[in-house]
């Protein structure tokens, strides 16, 4: 399976996100939330260690947003994508980071981690827990 | 405040079924109905997910897990409150699955099964689908159309892929067969594609020859359930269908029904924006109902309920009690199963507050529907007190506080300015009506997807001629006339005797030229049928007559006899309240 597929399945499982539509929208929430607390350097730095396919997604996503602003990361990630309980953002967000983790390379994954904010980097650290090979176990 | 306002806020709060025309203390055991304790059992639930507890079925080499011992506590607890053990089963089994647990884990040992978990737990007889009803949408078919179309099928036609003769020796039944490409890749999805989709087409034409809106939900859960009981049911299946681990033959199921019925491949949970995979609901769902035991009409129509917290409910045909219409209250179970669902992934106690409030905005009568969840909340929180119920009255004893404040000062001053009771009765009952007529234009609009500009629901009373007896010329319900005028995309229907007349003469005629005028106002009929349900309006008119001197019985006997239709039938909770009111007003004035 080849990287995209790989991301979106990854996604769609772990974000129990049954629709395309969900999908983007979960990638629009947390995109958005970690671009707000970039430099404009740091967005194009870490929009270029995302594969091709994947950037436009990075450049669009928008924070527009009807609710309030956060420093609560999970909190800003909820308002962003309309989503009704912090569980729910949790899980997205847990679910990007996961599956970014999985389908980047070494180097891209390590230069994307360097750009990440720091309200951003215990998910990542904890992003390989959260893949979906790590949770299949459960099931044996 | 004056007394007389106070008395009568204290007296309709005296007890919750003062609000209502309906007799709760009769649904807690005897003859089978028993949604009160569901959601008490709710709590139940909910305090052991809050204790930490695992609520989740994995291969864990113990005799008993977690859930073994909530679906335990659950369903004796049921059972107390007047459950049959299956229904017991097959509804725990439900709230379970929505607070988190998952269908099915496992292999060869130990293989958990929710279903079989809560079936065991409630100590329930084993059952069949070809037995197992559906739910009463007036009548009631069961399982079994599904079952004979796919045996009338295997018995016209070789299905499987092969010809199992061919087996050599001692492979029945091995892994052989089931664990690799001949069951997991061949068989079991063959099987599946050709089962799914017969039993469906006959449920759909057993529904429609029985007189019943086909339920595409219940036809896809009772043909799944039916091909589970013949193909493996856990085996996993070919890549091509989903990741070897999570995709087993329930999941093919799902799929296939779904494309079968032209059900949505998403559905959504109220309020709190989740979507889900239809397919994935309908495979866990029809796997659920497969072991569960053999529940009654009453348990299937609360499984049905409890699923209910999809929001596109009414259109799929998952459960009435999300809205837009009131239902009578010993239907409703959606709210407590939302607040599990919600509590079960993730959400705070304030976020559950808010999903439950919000949870009220599709019914047709908002505060009414408020103070409806807020009766059954109270009632169940004194059998078993827990985190459901505390949630819940929180979320809607400040709604009903403000309403109830708001239409006993009213009616005060209906009072005060002169007006009779049964002028007040009259002006109440018809701001009752406008609010159904805006809340039908709205709502219907967006379930039809047309432009309901407006309807109107007049000369709404007892007596429409169909029947002779007293209490049908006193009371709504037995015999209800109402005029309706709407207009639907531009053009006017107009229905005399609604009722009586023109929905007989529409369904028995065919008559599709008027059906859309029919569509559009249907649900708002049944809502002022089913306005008993939360009675508050007719027992703060007549609480206030008591409260400002009339004797409580003739307060009673008064609006009993004025009221048109919001007293749809005989109601003593309405003598209760204003022997309280009199009681509380000599007090007060003491």
């Amino acid at each position: 399976m080849d990287a995209k597929s790989t991301f979106h399945r990854q996604l769609d499982i772990l974000g129990q996100l049954p629709s395309a539509l969900g999908r983007e929208r979960a990638i629009n929430a947390v995109f958005a939330s970690i671009k707000l607390r970039m430099s404009v350097d740091q967005v194009k730095s870490a929009g270029a260690a995302l594969p091709d396919w994947l950037r436009p997604l990075w450049i669009q996503a928008n924070a527009a947003t009807e609710g309030p602003s956060s420093d609560d990361v999970v909190e800003l990630i909820k308002n962003i994508g309309g989503y009704g309980y912090r569980g729910a953002a949790e899980r997205i967000l847990k679910a990007v980071m996961g599956s970014l983790f999985e389908i980047l390379d070494t180097e891209p994954k390590r230069h994307f981690s360097e750009s990440l904010p720091d309200a951003f980097i215990p998910f990542w650290e904890d992003a390989h827990g959260c893949s979906l090979g790590a949770t299949m176990g459960q099931y044996l | 405040m004056e007394k007389e306002v106070l008395a009568v806020m204290s007296a309709v709060n005296v007890f919750p079924d003062h609000l209502t025309t309906e007799k709760l203390e009769g649904n807690l055991g005897g003859f089978g109905s028993f949604n009160v304790p569901i959601w008490a059992a709710s709590n139940i639930i909910a305090t052991e997910m809050l204790r930490g507890r695992k609520m989740k079925l994995d291969v864990s080499n113990e005799a008993l897990t977690d859930v073994d011992d909530i679906a335990r506590k659950t369903s004796l607890f049921l059972q107390r409150y007047g459950a049959d053990p299956s229904n017991s089963s097959v509804v725990t089994a439900a709230m379970l699955y929505w607070s988190g647990v998952n269908a099915s884990a496992g292999i060869p040992t130990p293989n958990r099964k929710l279903g079989g978990v809560c079936r065991i737990a409630a100590g329930a007889p084993g059952g069949r689908i070809a037995t197992l009803p559906t739910e009463k949408l007036n009548n009631k078919i069961s399982g079994y159309p599904a079952v004979s179309a796919i045996y009338e099928l295997l018995q016209k036609e070789h299905v499987a892929p092969f010809d199992p003769a061919l087996l050599p020796v001692g492979l029945a039944g091995s892994p052989v067969l089931g664990h690799s490409a001949l069951g997991e890749d061949y068989l079991f999805p063959t099987l599946c594609k050709k089962f799914v989709p017969v039993g469906i087409e006959a449920m759909l034409k057993a529904y429609r020859s029985a007189g019943i809106k086909p339920c595409r939900f219940m036809a896809a859960l009772m043909a799944v359930a039916a091909t589970l009981e013949i193909v493996h049911p856990d085996a996993y299946i070919g890549e091509e269908y989903g990741p070897f681990l999570r995709t087993r033959t329930p999941d093919l199921c799902g799929k296939i029904a779904v494309e079968a019925t032209g059900l949505p491949e998403v559905l959504h949970i109220r309020g709190t924006g989740d979507e889900v995979s239809t397919a994935k609901v309908i495979g866990d769902l029809g796997l659920i109902l497969k072991d569960c035991g053999a529940p009654t009409v009453v348990g299937m129509i609360m499984f049905n309920e409890v699923n209910a917290i999809v929001e596109e409910g009414a259109i799929v045909g998952v459960g009435r009690g999300g809205g837009p219409i009131l239902l009578p209250l010993h239907h409703w179970v959606m709210q407590p199963v939302l607040a599990l669902y919600a509590l079960g992934h993730g959400a705070s106690e304030e976020e559950t507050i808010e999903i439950i409030r919000k949870s009220t905005d599709g019914y047709f009568q908002k505060d009414d529907a408020n103070i409806a969840v807020n009766i059954l909340a109270h009632r169940a929180h004194y059998l078993c007190r827990g985190p459901i119920t505390n949630i819940l009255i929180k979320a809607t004893e400040p709604g009903k506080t403000r309403t109830l404040a708001e239409r006993i000062q009213s009616t005060y001053n209906k009072f005060k300015s002169g007006l009779s009771l049964q002028e007040a009765v009259d002006i109440v009952e018809k701001d009752h009506v406008k609010v159904t007529q805006d809340g039908v234009s709205k709502i219907m609009s967006k379930i039809l997807g047309k432009d309901v500009e407006y309807v109107k629901y007049t000369n709404i009373r007892p007596g429409a001629g169909r029947r002779k007896a007293k209490v049908a010329q006193k009371f709504f319900a037995f015999d209800g006339h109402l005029d309706v005028e709407v207009k639907v995309d531009g053009k006017v229907y107009f229905f005399d005797n609604f009722l009586a007349k023109w929905a007989p003469k529409i369904m028995l005629e065919g008559d599709t030229e008027n059906l859309p005028g029919m569509a559009a106002v249907c649900l708002g009929v049944t809502d002022l049928l089913n306005s008993g349900a939360c009675s508050a309006n007719m027992v703060i008119c007549a609480c206030m007559a008591a409260a400002l001197g009339m004797e409580p019985k003739e307060a009673a006997d008064k609006v009993a006899e004025y009221s048109n239709f919001q007293l749809s039938i005989p109601a003593q909770s309405l003598y209760d309240a204003t022997d309280y009111t009199t009681r509380i007003m000599t007090e007060l004035k003491s």
